[in-house]
């Protein structure tokens, strides 16, 4: 870790932002966060919405849908909040295209989440991000 | 006096013996005229001779040996008329000119006699030689191959014919003397050869020839070639006629199949609308048809041979597409150099528009050097294809919009599945029953299989199969994901398998019945091997084991009366499954299923 990711990182909350513009999905998300002992801060579904509320909380995970209402998508929000925020960024896709992991990849997210997600799968990618 | 003396007495035996006087004066007279008699009759012959053979003997000749005998015959008869007396002064002039005449008659007829002697002789050789012909022409005439026959001319009644005629039609030779000729042939064709044979007969033409169908014996019809001339008297009337007639059948019906063959040649080129070309190596030129220059927009014109080095096929191939220039020229090299006897080759061509036509172009050498076995010509067709490029493009693109459309649908689904996911959950945590609970993670992990189907067909390049391995991988490792069991660990065998839909469906639904009873049944600790195997079976079915390192059990075999048992009966059912189970000391689930056949 660099000097500059040390003190953009201790200035993070302990929270997650989840940006999911499907509400159940959103929900259930933030449930299985919540069992997880985690505290979500907000959710989000659109890109504008995200980096707002990125930019409010500062939280220190970001579960991002790549599919998103509105103008621009997960990996557009992911940048902005990456760079205004630090925060790190897991993507969730439905998807697998080259295409769409393509798009992703831009980022250099800290992990990939393919729907439908469960329970452990979510909480691995967190305690690893977290731990790195 | 002796017999000597009365012979030979100066005076005349009448005067030795006048008792014989009488006598002998008629013996002078009789001999007389019997001599002028002779003479006028050798005369008579000889005038009748040269009268049928004026060649013989020359005129003036015949005029002297006539004059001579007429004189000769006067002089005899004025004798025999004047017995006794001596010769009057006209008798002795006429005598005298008899002598002369004679004289002169044989002097100018004896040199004729070795003509006369070679003429004969080169008649008998004549006739000999006609005979020997004769015979010679009879030989002809009947072993001859070709069908010969000699007609009586006018009616074309037949007085000979030769075998190979006779064969020809079924029939001896003997069986058509006598028939018609025309008898021989189809009415349908007569009135066409009865003109012609009109005019061979008037003299209007020298031939007849004609190629027509005969009929045999049976009826059957056999082409024949006749060729008949006439042979004419010094009048020019015809006394008789002589044809030769070959059989023409086999000839004729390659010539058919060769007319049908390229007509239906043609029929291909003009429905297909090619193009077609050749070029002489020999003479390093090319030639193209009209539509192969229309292909070219007339860059290069039809139907002139053109150097192949010159400016119209170089213009022609700089409107080639570069990117598929490389392999054109190598098609074209392994022609040139013989090395292939045809190549196809298909490129892109800048039209006058701008735009690129394609182009699809096959070369095939058609005569080699006999020598230096070096290609001589090539011929060559030429064929737009831009519609059919277009089109395939097309047709790539529906692909590709059916594919989006199909990926979408099971984005959708899967997302769905999420969303029935997070509601199963929510509704979990709300209930206090650990017995309800657990029921509904049982039915979130059954909900997860249906959506990794779906996400593995969205991965798939086909969009119908999959992969089974990197299917059962992630579906069983879920499952110990999903609970409290990082001390299990999982064995996985599974041989490359495409599945679709219908197959993967039922089988994910029982790996995950079987692999979550495991857990809960025997690895109840939360440690422990969890053992999956799916491989073609020795029967040509698919073997599907679960097994578990346990303390061994009664196994859920469907006989209960629980959901689980419930369900993997059926869908053991449903894959025209059988299933067996044995402790080893584990439980060992083995279940045979039908291949995964594409319906």
């Amino acid at each position: 870790m660099t000097d500059l990711d040390e003190r953009v990182m201790s200035q993070l909350e302990d929270c997650v932002l989840v940006v999911e513009d499907e509400f159940l999905i959103a929900a259930s998300l933030k449930m299985q966060l919540e069992d997880l002992g985690m505290q979500v801060c907000g959710t989000a579904d659109t890109a504008l919405d995200a980096i707002a509320m990125a930019k409010q909380f500062r939280p220190r995970v970001v579960l991002m849908d790549m599919r998103l209402k509105g103008q621009g998508d997960g990996v557009d929000a992911a940048l902005a909040i990456h760079l205004s925020v630090g925060s790190k960024v897991i993507f969730i896709t439905g998807s697998r295209e080259p295409a769409t992991m393509a798009r992703i990849q831009e980022d250099h997210p800290a992990a990939v989440l393919f729907k439908p997600i469960y329970g452990r799968q979510l909480q691995t990618a967190i305690e690893g991000v977290l731990a790195g | 006096m002796g017999l000597w003396n009365w012979l030979l007495s100066p005076i005349g035996a009448a005067a030795v013996h006048p008792q014989m006087a009488r006598t002998l004066t008629a013996l002078q007279v009789v001999s007389d005229l019997i001599v002028g008699l002779a003479c006028l009759s050798l005369f008579a012959a000889l005038i009748w001779l040269t009268r049928i053979r004026r060649d013989l003997i020359e005129r003036p000749i015949v005029r002297l040996i006539g004059a001579a005998t007429l004189v000769t015959a006067l002089s005899q008869a004025m004798a025999a008329t004047t017995p006794g007396t001596p010769p009057s002064a006209l008798e002795s002039v006429i005598r005298l000119l008899a002598m002369g005449l004679d004289v002169a008659a044989v002097i100018a007829f004896w040199p004729m006699v070795p003509r006369l002697g070679a003429i004969l002789s080169e008649r008998d050789d004549a006739l000999r030689s006609l005979a020997a012909s004769e015979a010679e022409y009879r030989t002809s005439f009947e072993s001859a191959a070709v069908g010969k026959v000699l007609a009586e001319p006018v009616s074309a009644v037949i007085q000979r014919v030769n075998p190979a005629f006779a064969h020809m039609l079924g029939y001896e030779p003997e069986d058509l003397v006598g028939t018609n000729a025309w008898d021989l042939s189809f009415p349908e064709d007569d009135e066409g050869a009865r003109l012609a044979w009109g005019r061979l007969m008037s003299g209007e033409a020298q031939v007849y020839i004609r190629e027509k169908p005969y009929r045999r014996r049976d009826g059957t019809p056999v082409w024949a070639r006749i060729s008949a001339s006439v042979v004419r008297d010094d009048q020019g009337v015809p006394i008789r006629t002589y044809a030769v007639i070959e059989n023409i059948d086999e000839r004729r019906k390659a010539e058919l199949a060769a007319r049908e063959y390229e007509a239906r040649l043609r029929l291909a080129v003009e429905s297909a609308q090619i193009g077609v070309w050749e070029i002489d190596f020999a003479k390093g030129q090319a030639r193209l048809d009209e539509r192969a220059s229309a292909m070219t927009w007339g860059q290069v014109p039809a139907e002139i041979w053109l150097p192949l080095d010159g400016p119209e096929f170089a213009g022609w191939v700089a409107r080639i597409h570069p990117d598929d220039r490389p392999v054109r020229d190598a098609a074209v090299k392994a022609v040139r150099e013989g090395a292939k006897d045809v190549v196809q080759m298909e490129y892109r061509v800048r039209r006058p528009d701008g735009a690129w036509g394609w182009q699809s172009h096959w070369r095939a050498i058609v005569e080699r050097d006999p020598k230096t076995d070096a290609p001589t010509r090539v011929l060559g067709i030429i064929m737009d294809t831009t519609q059919r490029a277009l089109a395939e493009v097309e047709l790539r693109a529906t692909l590709a919009q059916r594919d989006l459309l199909l990926r979408e649908v099971y984005h959708r689904v899967k997302n769905n599945l999420q969303i029935v996911d997070g509601l199963v959950m929510m509704q979990a945590r709300q209930l206090k029953d650990p017995t309800a609970a657990e029921a509904l993670a049982g039915l979130r992990s059954r909900v997860y299989a249906l959506g990794l189907v779906h996400h593995q067909l969205m991965a798939s390049t086909n969009l119908e199969t999959f992969d089974l391995g990197p299917f059962l991988q992630e579906l069983v490792r879920n499952i110990l994901d999903g609970g409290d069991h990082d001390a299990v660990s999982l064995d996985l065998d599974v041989e490359p398998l495409q599945v679709d839909f219908d197959f993967a469906i039922p089988l994910g639904l029982l790996v995950t019945e079987l692999v979550t009873n495991a857990l809960k049944h025997a690895l109840r600790d939360g440690r422990g091997r969890i053992m999956v195997s799916c491989r073609p079976s020795p029967d040509g079915r698919v073997l599907l084991s679960v097994a578990d390192d346990g303390p061994g059990r009664v196994a859920n075999d469907g006989g209960g009366a629980g959901l689980g048992s419930i369900i993997i009966a059926g869908l053991v059912g449903q894959l025209d499954g059988e299933m067996t189970t044995r402790n080893a000391p584990g439980l060992v689930t083995e279940i045979t299923l039908r291949t995964p056949e594409r319906t």
